[in-house]
């Protein structure tokens, strides 16, 4: 079985399909809003990031409401993603060890279900644009390659997370402090040109960084989305996409004994 | 005729957690402030089965026998394709459909339903087989309307009922029992005995573990006993039950 289907499991389609419904469904079961809470929780993040910021530190950036929806958005997939990733494999031990699964089904299962609520949340995205008049460009046909790359990125680093997690637990609190750093360090709440000049390349380092600012040049400034940061998201996902298959490949075997 | 199950010269052995697993950051920050290599300790191995082999062929129905924690369900582990052995290789062909535990692959909050679809899909069969074998499964369990219910509400009999039912209503060519037979009231344990004969007289491959000489010796073709990780007997069933009844005394 080549790599890539392993990586996806497009052997076991139905299972994964089956994994993701159960995920939806038992993530709001009991709850009256039930799926919507996935896009309350998120919009209600932005509305309070916009009061802050716009309303009483009076940050001079235009159409601020749709920057911050379409950063925070994007933002609260991958973090959740990651954190939910994580804990997969673990929190499923009980199927691992008495039944034939391979493990990173789980983190992939995570992904697709939050994946399904990052595309409705760019509905929401699209109302926004739409509300505001905001032109969309031919530019805009890349967003669903922008997507696609945060995607991999996030669906691999939730494999690498989730095993690592087997064998340092610390890392829910070792995780509990990247996120939110990692967060203030990506430009979504400022753009990336109230950065100082001095400070701007090391942002350069930060693996999704691309995605955020990419997705703001190309729908709030309607242009061409600087090709240097393309290249860079691409190279930070094909790297994290290596590993994670490095570890899919290392621990295919033995990950179940040591649950 | 090539066997279904081929067991080739296999050897497994376990880490050995010492009282605590050193599953933190700090225990590998502090091996590495002594400037040794944290990952350079292996941690040492209890070997549970070596050098094993065994063809089952299609149409076998076959029942291990051996002390408890000799490695049984070890075997069935490895057979079923959740454990990787040590050493050696296993080659299996067709679909196993394993029952090795209480609740073996349930997702607890879902209903009894919706785990049929789960269960079956984890074994490796499509949307339009559990539809077609639905019916029949609820039936077979006897649940009910309790079938609707979260299976986190369900007693040890249930699951087994439940369980058993799926596993054994999907036509899967091999079919992997840990004492299982055992739970239940004795009218649903009748009834899977009944339903294994009907599956074994069907061309089903069986294998079972079972710590009741006289199951053994009433259902399967052949035994294997287990002693000290190592095959003790392999033969006829009632020779083989007798032997295991020989090294309990």
């Amino acid at each position: 079985m080549s790599l890539f289907s392993k990586f996806f499991c497009l052997d076991k389609k139905f299972l994964v399909l089956s994994l993701v419904k159960v995920g939806l469904k038992l993530r709001y079961r009991g709850s009256s809003l039930g799926y919507i809470w996935s896009l309350l929780v998120p919009l209600f993040t932005a509305l309070t990031y916009f009061f802050v910021f716009k309303i009483v530190m009076r940050l001079q950036v235009p159409n601020y409401d749709v920057f911050i929806i379409v950063g925070v958005l994007p933002w609260a997939f991958f973090s959740s993603t990651l954190a939910d990733g994580m804990e997969s494999v673990l929190s499923k031990h009980s199927l691992m060890s008495k039944v034939p699964i391979r493990f990173n089904i789980f983190p992939l299962s995570i992904s697709l279900t939050h994946l399904i609520n990052l595309l409705i949340s760019y509905l929401i995205i699209f109302g926004f644009i739409f509300y505001k008049g905001i032109p969309v460009t031919k530019y805009f046909v890349l967003l669903p390659f922008l997507i696609t790359l945060l995607f991999l990125i996030a669906y691999s680093l939730a494999v690498i997370c989730s095993v690592l997690f087997v064998y340092f637990r610390d890392l829910r609190h070792v995780l509990g402090v990247i996120i939110p750093v990692w967060m203030y360090g990506t430009p979504i709440l400022y753009p990336i040109d109230l950065v100082p000049e001095n400070l701007k390349k090391w942002f350069v380092i930060n693996p999704v960084g691309g995605f955020f600012i990419a997705s703001e040049q190309i729908i709030l400034k309607s242009q061409r989305p600087d090709l240097s940061y393309l290249i860079l998201l691409t190279g930070w996902t094909f790297l994290f996409f290596c590993l994670a298959n490095l570890l899919i490949f290392k621990f295919k075997n033995n990950l179940v004994e040591d649950l | 005729m090539s066997p279904v199950i081929s067991v080739n010269n296999i050897s497994k052995s376990f880490k050995r957690w010492n009282n605590s697993p050193s599953k933190e950051f700090k225990s590998v920050l502090i091996n590495m402030a002594k400037l040794k290599n944290p990952f350079s300790e292996k941690p040492e191995r209890d070997i549970v089965l070596e050098n094993i082999s065994f063809d089952i062929f299609s149409g076998e129905f076959v029942g291990i026998m051996g002390r408890n924690g000799i490695g049984k369900s070890t075997i069935l582990k490895l057979i079923s394709g959740i454990y990787s052995c040590s050493s050696g290789s296993i080659k299996t062909k067709g679909i196993i459909a394993p029952l090795l535990e209480l609740g073996a692959g349930f997702e607890m909050d879902l209903s009894g339903y919706e785990n049929i679809f789960l269960n079956a899909s984890i074994i490796g069969y499509n949307r339009s087989k559990i539809v077609d074998k639905i019916d029949e499964i609820i039936e077979f369990s006897g649940l009910g309307d309790k079938i609707h219910r979260p299976v986190r509400n369900y007693s040890s009999g249930m699951l087994v009922r439940l369980g058993f039912s799926i596993a054994s209503h999907l036509d899967a060519p091999i079919l992997i029992l840990d004492e299982v037979l055992g739970v239940g009231d004795i009218n649903f344990v009748a009834k899977c005995v009944e339903r294994v004969h009907y599956l074994h007289k069907k061309g089903t491959t069986i294998v079972l573990v079972s710590h009741s000489p006289d199951q053994i010796k009433e259902h399967c073709t052949r035994c294997i006993v287990l002693e000290k990780g190592r095959v003790l007997f392999d033969g006829e069933a009632s020779q083989g039950a007798d032997k295991y009844i020989e090294l309990m005394v």
